[in-house]
């Protein structure tokens, strides 16, 4: 194991209009392990994502990827850093097939082969590429979906594609934002058993999630988030059973 | 005392500007819709009223009542009716409204070619008497300027008092949130068509009054309307006291400036500016200014709602059309030849629109001033007055000329980076407007200058077989950007930018090349179409024409490339075929109609022989598991942690 974290903020603040949304944020996720952010609507979660992403510009603090320094690098270079991650509304998009969403990402781990594109020469990776979409399809179940337009899925299939998508990207930590919403029981199950798997693979997951009875049977670090700031951390045994952090997530202890 | 009056009369200018602007900035608010068609519904009133009052002989007051309090307003509440209601209900996206509005823009200027033919007028009536009425100080104020002055204080005045009611404020959320607004008892319907009105009946009062200081001419009146949107972009679609300010100031600055005359080699630059200063301010805003204050979502997004979505089953060898379309004049007579040879011109020139805003959503409105620039770099470098270049050949002048537009759709291509939707759009099309008033208007850069066919391609014939190699080569590098890497990552960008980001797609890059690509290719396009007319016309490149060709590539399938190439022979047939004017119209009618046919007309072509002659496939609900809502289980979440808790430890 390295010395240090996969993904690493401190002391990270975001602002719009001077109202302040993500407020000196330290937060860790280590490889191997899945990492829970839960909070209510509104806490910042999502700004989170977007600040550690560099979809959104930091206003103070820092972010590391892998111990070297990111903060400000923009959102297309972390992705073929090997940061990836999936948005809480879905962004596939609607116009390619399933296996050109995937295909996109997979393709564009460099940014080396563009030009030749355009003056007609074929893409030396595109065989690796295409190798990375079929076993991630694999994987996710979606082989029998390849070629219809992901426009004309449902929400739940929409997450595993964007799941998909962001795997073809090989990273080595993942940001997903509310995977499990739209997805059904059944469908939560083996995305459960999928997050394992990649754990097992020593990616780090972070994710925001609403599920507790995922959180519980997935989380390794759970942080929990309200009004911009992160509350507690730690082991779920240890935070979910809090009683100040059932106020903060049900309004009040039980 | 000279400056005094010289502001007055700026005032005046700038008064008008501040009106149209001030409609469009209401028909914005309450609607949602950046009116592009704001300059052509001004120039049609202005014709109107010359229509009453020099046809038919009409008194001028009568004249003008009917047409701003009768007709203004019943082709406000149409447009809302028949154009945007329709949109609004089906949630269409704000590019979709912009196209609706260019629709009714190449309508409205159709018709009016069409009836009032495209030459000039000098007798626009004039409202008011010319008298001039001193004030203290034996300064002369002449009654139109107090006139113009009056009808912007009543109207700023009226707006700010509308604002402040209850009404008003009600109006106002309506526009924030339409489904809010609905739920307390607001008819949004009746806001929009007030907001129709209002911007139709100030459009027309600025046409009626700014038409007779300048000449009724259905472009050139038109673009002038168009260029005080500057008054607007200052304001940033929000701010009516902004905009009026801005009309003042411009306008009188312009007038003061008419008076400066600096010698040397700067002075013709320092003229052409002064004199197009609502041109300079349209372009320094838009450069300054990043983000509108929009209404609604904050996204004003792509084009991706107007491509064909989702892919039908190509017939099979359909792209005999386009490829007929092409082969057809080399059996014409040479009259009718001669005529052709715009086509594969025009197709390159609508293919480089395809590029651009199909493939890649980013909706440009400027393509007339690269292909314009085509055609004079290669005019100037086949006769050798090519700044830096010597004698250029023949064919080499094809190749060199695009060559060095390129580098300028870079340039455009930088503030496209950061810019979407709607102010993409309009800085392209400030951009258009630039360069016909700074580098077209120029005698000393255009006068004289002479174009035709490269001397091995003289015949028609020949010519028209070089312009298909040149097509041929377009498509090349078309297909090239719309198939494999390069094409997907386009769409995505489309699509979904953030997303595409977010899967390692070079956005920055991606829309340079597309800027780039697309500007070299209307660069071509517009040489040849230069070469083919032997001449270099530049109304053919006016920004107007810039609005026509998005408009029918849009109509035609804003993302087919063949599809651009029957729309280039069918505009190119109807021109020759029908009065001026009705190919413009047929255009609009169609754009019009867009709301009915999403994709295009060809593609609801397609649409409509796949349901006729095909049954479908499997059906994609066959291959997806069914996903139903999945229950709510965060209402006992809190006491079942704890077990939750248990049973994994125990599990372990
Ligand atoms: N682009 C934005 N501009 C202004 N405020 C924003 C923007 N994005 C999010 N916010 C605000 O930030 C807060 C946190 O939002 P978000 O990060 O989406 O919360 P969460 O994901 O935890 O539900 C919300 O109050 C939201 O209104
Ligand atoms: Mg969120």
């Amino acid at each position: 194991m390295s010395a240090s974290p996969a993904l690493e903020a401190h002391a990270l603040c975001k602002r719009y209009n001077d109202v302040v949304i993500v407020d000196h944020v330290d937060f860790a996720a280590e490889a191997g392990r899945i990492t829970v952010i839960i909070g209510p609507n509104g806490a910042g979660k999502t700004t989170l994502f977007n600040c550690l992403s560099g979809v959104e510009t930091i206003d103070a603090g820092n972010v590391r990827h892998r111990g070297d320094d990111v903060t400000g690098w923009s959102s297309d270079a972390l992705s073929r850093r090997g940061l990836a991650r999936t948005f809480q509304r879905s962004s596939v998009f609607p116009t390619l097939t399933v296996a050109d969403n995937l295909c996109v990402c997979a393709e564009n781990r460099t940014r080396r082969g563009i030009m030749r594109g355009v003056i007609g020469l074929s893409d030396p990776a595109s065989r690796s590429s295409r190798q990375t979409v079929r076993r991630v399809l694999a994987e996710l179940g979606l082989t029998a979906l390849a070629d219809v337009p992901a426009g004309r899925l449902p929400t739940g299939t929409l997450r595993i594609v964007e799941v998909g998508r962001a795997l073809c990207a090989n990273p080595d930590t993942l940001l997903l934002d509310e995977p499990a919403s739209g997805l059904d029981d059944a469908e939560t199950e083996k995305f459960h058993q999928l997050l394992h798997r990649l754990a097992g693979r020593d990616l780090a997951v972070v994710m925001v999630e609403h599920d507790l009875e995922l959180v519980v049977d997935t989380a390794d670090v759970v942080y929990v988030m309200a009004e911009g700031r992160i509350v507690v951390s730690g082991p779920p045994s240890e935070v979910l059973i809090r009683a100040d952090v059932q106020t903060r997530l049900f309004g009040r202890p039980t | 005392m000279l400056m005094l009056e010289l502001a007055l009369a700026g005032l005046g200018i700038g008064a008008i500007a501040a009106l149209a602007g001030l409609g469009l900035l209401v028909t914005y608010r309450l609607t949602g819709v950046f009116n592009l068609a704001f300059g052509a519904i001004a120039m049609s009133a202005a014709y109107l009223q010359w229509q009453a009052v020099r046809v038919w002989h009409w008194p001028v007051a009568v004249a003008a009542v009917v047409v701003l309090l009768v007709v203004c307003p019943l082709f406000g509440v149409l447009l809302e009716r028949v154009v945007f209601r329709p949109l609004q209900r089906r949630a269409a996206a704000p590019a979709e409204r912009l196209v609706a509005s260019l629709g009714v823009f190449v309508v409205l200027l159709g018709v009016a070619v069409l009836v009032w033919g495209a030459q000039a007028r000098l007798d626009a009536p004039s409202l008011v008497p010319y008298r001039q009425l001193p004030l203290p100080g034996g300064v002369q104020l002449p009654l139109s300027t107090a006139v113009d002055l009056a009808v912007i204080l009543l109207v700023g005045v009226a707006l700010v008092l509308g604002l402040r009611t209850r009404l008003g404020q009600r109006v106002r959320a309506v526009v924030e949130q339409r489904e809010l607004a609905e739920l307390q008892g607001l008819d949004a319907n009746r806001v929009a068509a007030l907001g129709w009105v209002i911007g139709c009946v100030l459009a027309g009062v600025a046409g009626i009054l700014m038409a007779p200081t300048l000449r009724l001419e259905p472009y050139g009146l038109t673009l002038v309307m168009l260029e005080t949107m500057a008054v607007v972009v200052v304001a940033r679609l929000t701010s009516p006291f902004r905009a009026i300010l801005a009309g003042l100031v411009i306008g009188v600055s312009q007038a003061e400036l008419a008076r400066v005359h600096p010698t040397g080699h700067a002075g013709p630059l320092f003229d052409t500016l002064t004199s197009n200063l609502f041109v300079v301010a349209l372009l320094l805003a838009l450069l300054i200014v990043h983000r509108f204050d929009e209404t609604g979502s904050t996204d004003s997004g792509t084009t991706a709602r107007l491509t064909s979505r989702g892919a039908l089953t190509p017939i099979r060898g359909w792209w005999l059309v386009p490829a007929l379309t092409l082969a057809a004049p080399l059996l014409f007579n040479a009259e009718n030849r001669r005529l052709a040879l715009a086509v594969p011109a025009l197709a390159i020139v609508l293919v480089s629109i395809v590029v651009v805003s199909g493939y890649s959503g980013q909706i440009s409105l400027g393509q007339a001033g690269f292909a314009g620039l085509g055609a004079l770099f290669a005019a100037r470098l086949a006769a050798g007055t090519m700044p830096g270049f010597g004698h250029v050949p023949g064919v080499a002048v094809l190749a060199l000329a695009p060559l060095l537009v390129v580098p300028i759709g870079l340039l455009l291509g930088w503030p496209a980076i950061r810019r979407r939707g709607l102010f993409l759009a309009l800085t392209t099309f400030a951009f258009s407007v630039a360069v016909s008033r700074f580098v077209f208007d120029q005698p000393s850069v255009t006068s004289g200058l002479t174009i035709r066919p490269p001397h091995a391609f003289g015949t028609d014939n020949n010519f028209y077989v070089l312009e298909l190699l040149c097509l041929a080569g377009a498509f090349l590098l078309v297909r090239n950007l719309h198939n494999g890497r390069v094409g997907r990552a386009l769409v995505a960008v489309r699509d979904d930018e953030p997303g595409a980001l977010a899967s390692g797609v070079d956005v920055r890059r991606l829309k340079l090349l597309v800027f780039a690509a697309s500007a070299g290719l209307a660069a071509l396009g517009g040489a040849l179409l230069a070469m083919g007319s032997r001449a270099f016309d530049t109304s053919a490149f006016d920004p107007i024409r810039g609005l026509i060709w998005f408009a029918a590539v849009v109509v035609f399938g804003i993302d087919s490339a063949p599809g651009a190439v029957i729309g280039a022979g069918v505009l190119v047939a109807l021109d020759a075929g029908l009065p001026e004017g009705s190919s413009i119209l047929v255009i609009g009618v169609c754009a019009f109609l867009l709301g009915r046919m999403p994709g295009g007309l060809l593609h609801s072509v397609h649409r409509f022989i796949d349901h006729s002659l095909r049954r479908r496939g499997a059906s994609v609900r066959d291959l997806v598991p069914i996903a139903g809502p999945r229950p709510a289980r965060l209402t006992s979440a809190g006491r079942s942690v704890a077990l939750m808790m248990q049973r994994r430890t125990a599990a372990r």
